[in-house]
């Protein structure tokens, strides 16, 4: 490694003759020198334009360019850990002429990353024969690369990527060239992670834009009814059991267009970050307890049976947020399955989901891995909700069939309407650094379940109470 | 004796539409989602259909589209009733062929208005 104070500055910048033979060491020194000068120079130039990167796209060619131009090769190649399963996904290519952007789900190239994928990223690396064969020979001009580098895309200890470059000559690589290269990376590493933030802050516009859009879709149908039945009271005479009725529909009515706005409030909060969880240790075989005490009122409670595994630990958490969403969940099984029918309820110190279950928001956290320092299941007997409807049933108002989620026999009469306590209660749980999880088969009733870690992350307790008069 | 298909999700607003269109000249007869309407539509052929915009299992649109393309549906009058206030959705409606749209939240008396001249040859928006 070249040393930058072995000389001093002055020898550097001194413009005299060639020096005697003797000084042929200093000599050596001074070219690396100026060559360390020239590629810091491209480095800060290659910067300039990686950051200045407003889109993925643009980003990806400022890199791939930089890397052709630097390292002076005649490929390179961005891989991105983004899929689900926090694997490589091919993004970029640069062969020579044009930068190629993919999709996350370009076909021919997930060989490509496969190969990629199984090459040590540790450290700059000449990537295996695997790779070489797995590029497709299209997108080369026919012909493969002889020589790869790659070099971990990393920040802190998150891998996000790779970055590769491929020469066709059987020339190794220089010291030289695979500092270049990680220096590219650690640019590649900044320039991505600004690019995320951007990215997660107008998706957060979004989702506000989207409530907003969904909610008024939502408030106008109480709003129908209200209308609706009040000036056909006002214009028509209707026999006093039709005026009763519709009175209560009135009622009915007025009611869910309060809860609603109670609903939205929270919603909105939790959206804009603005909640705070009041912690405290609590222990969630209460917690179930506590929340089967709403149902004991009307004979229910013999419905359900709990089951407390042991060793389950006491949670860091906000007890009255974990009430509401178990509620939730509790009211929901009840909701939707036949009147009397079994449900259970499991308090584990493990994950209880089994695989291959996928836990909401994970992928979205960068493919982190389940938090539970313990986890709550509630197991219902009811109609089951079909897989393309599960992920759905956590959005803003997801309305799903009732034939598939109502178990009650109300038949179509059944509410249809998830409303937003599901979406709420996935936001709390986000919220306490948890995440939840659905597992349902139509006909054989569904398992929705939520796992916790045992501190919430230090995000959770800033900002302002959910609620200031309930943490009092 | 007109025969009013009343689709949407809700009950509440199924009965409202009811009380509003019952009487001597119109019954009403009613469906769940767009799946159930179609069904409906082909087996009692209304002579107008009240379609509501999000449903489960098929939305109001997909409904529309399928009933228009529908060699003995075709012909009848579809409104959407539609809680989406914005001019992209009106051009969603025209695009899946409906004869009209409702806005929600609506006055009963307007919706009785527009159900008459459908019925009596209404035109197209």
């Amino acid at each position: 490694m070249l040393r930058a104070n072995a000389v001093p500055v002055v020898a550097f910048r001194s413009q005299g003759p060639p020096p005697p033979a003797q000084d042929g060491q200093l000599w050596r020194e001074r070219i690396e020198l100026v060559a360390m000068a020239a590629r810091t120079q491209a480095l800060y130039q290659s910067a300039v334009q990686v950051f200045a990167a407003c889109t993925p796209e643009e980003l990806y060619g400022a890199l791939l360019s930089a890397v052709r131009s630097l390292v002076r090769v005649d490929l390179a190649a961005l891989f991105l850990v983004r899929d689900k399963d926090g694997r490589p996904v091919y993004r970029a290519l640069h062969t020579g002429r044009s930068t190629l952007i993919f999709c996350a789900d370009e076909a021919p190239t997930a060989a490509f990353a496969d190969a990629a994928l199984a090459t040590p990223t540790r450290s700059a690396v000449a990537a295996s024969d695997t790779l070489l064969r797995g590029l497709p020979p299209s997108l080369n001009g026919g012909r493969c690369p002889t020589k790869l580098l790659s070099v971990p895309i990393r920040s802190g200890k998150d891998d996000m990527g790779l970055l590769v470059a491929g020469r066709r000559t059987a020339v190794p690589f220089s010291s030289d060239q695979v500092d270049l290269l990680r220096g590219l990376a650690d640019q590649a590493a900044v320039a991505l992670e600004k690019l995320r933030a951007m990215e997660a802050a107008a998706e957060q516009g979004r989702r506000a834009r989207e409530l907003v859009s969904v909610a008024s879709h939502e408030l106008r149908t109480p709003l129908t009814a209200l209308q609706g039945f009040s000036e056909l009271l006002l214009s028509q005479e209707v026999s006093r059991d039709v005026q009763k009725s519709w009175l209560s529909l009135i009622n009915q009515e007025s009611v869910r267009l309060g809860s609603l706005i109670t609903e939205l409030l929270d919603l909105t909060r939790l959206e804009s970050g603005r909640a705070r969880l009041s912690l405290r240790p609590v222990d969630l075989e209460d917690l179930v307890e506590h929340v089967l005490r709403l149902w004991a009122g009307n004979g229910q409670r013999s419905r359900f049976s709990v089951n407390v595994q042991p060793g389950v630990p006491r949670l860091k958490a906000d007890a009255s947020k974990l009430t509401q969403v178990l509620a939730n969940l509790v009211g929901n099984a009840v909701n939707y399955s036949p009147p009397g029918s079994p449900i259970s309820i499991d308090v584990a110190p493990r994950c209880l989901a089994r695989p291959p279950t996928k836990h909401l928001g994970l992928a979205a956290a960068g493919g982190a891995s389940c938090p539970a320092g313990a986890s709550i299941a509630v197991r219902d007997r009811g109609a089951g909700i079909s897989r393309e409807d599960q992920a759905r049933v956590f959005q803003p108002f997801c309305r799903v069939a009732s034939q598939q989620r109502g178990g009650s026999g109300a038949g179509t009469d059944a509410p249809t309407g998830e409303g937003l306590g599901l979406t709420i209660a996935q936001r709390l749980i986000e919220w306490h650094g948890g995440v939840m999880w659905v597992e349902s088969c139509p006909g054989k009733g569904s398992t929705f379940g939520f796992c916790l870690p045992t501190h919430p992350p230090n995000r959770s307790t800033s900002g302002t109470p959910l609620d200031p008069g309930a943490t009092a | 004796m007109k025969t009013i298909l009343v689709v949407d999700d809700e009950p509440t607003i199924r009965t409202l539409v009811s009380a509003i269109l019952d009487g001597p000249e119109m019954r009403t007869i009613e469906a769940a989602d767009g799946v159930e309407a179609i069904d409906i539509a082909r087996r009692h052929r209304p002579d107008l259909v009240l379609l509501d915009v999000v449903m489960p299992r098929m939305d109001g649109f997909t409904a529309c589209r399928t009933m228009k393309a529908d060699g003995v549906m075709a012909r009848t009058p579809v409104l959407l009733l539609t809680a989406l206030a914005q001019e992209p959705e009106q051009q969603r409606a025209r695009l899946a062929g409906a004869d009209g749209v409702v806005q929600k939240p609506f006055s009963p008396a307007t919706l009785r208005a527009t159900v008459d001249s459908f019925l009596n040859g209404g035109s197209k928006v």
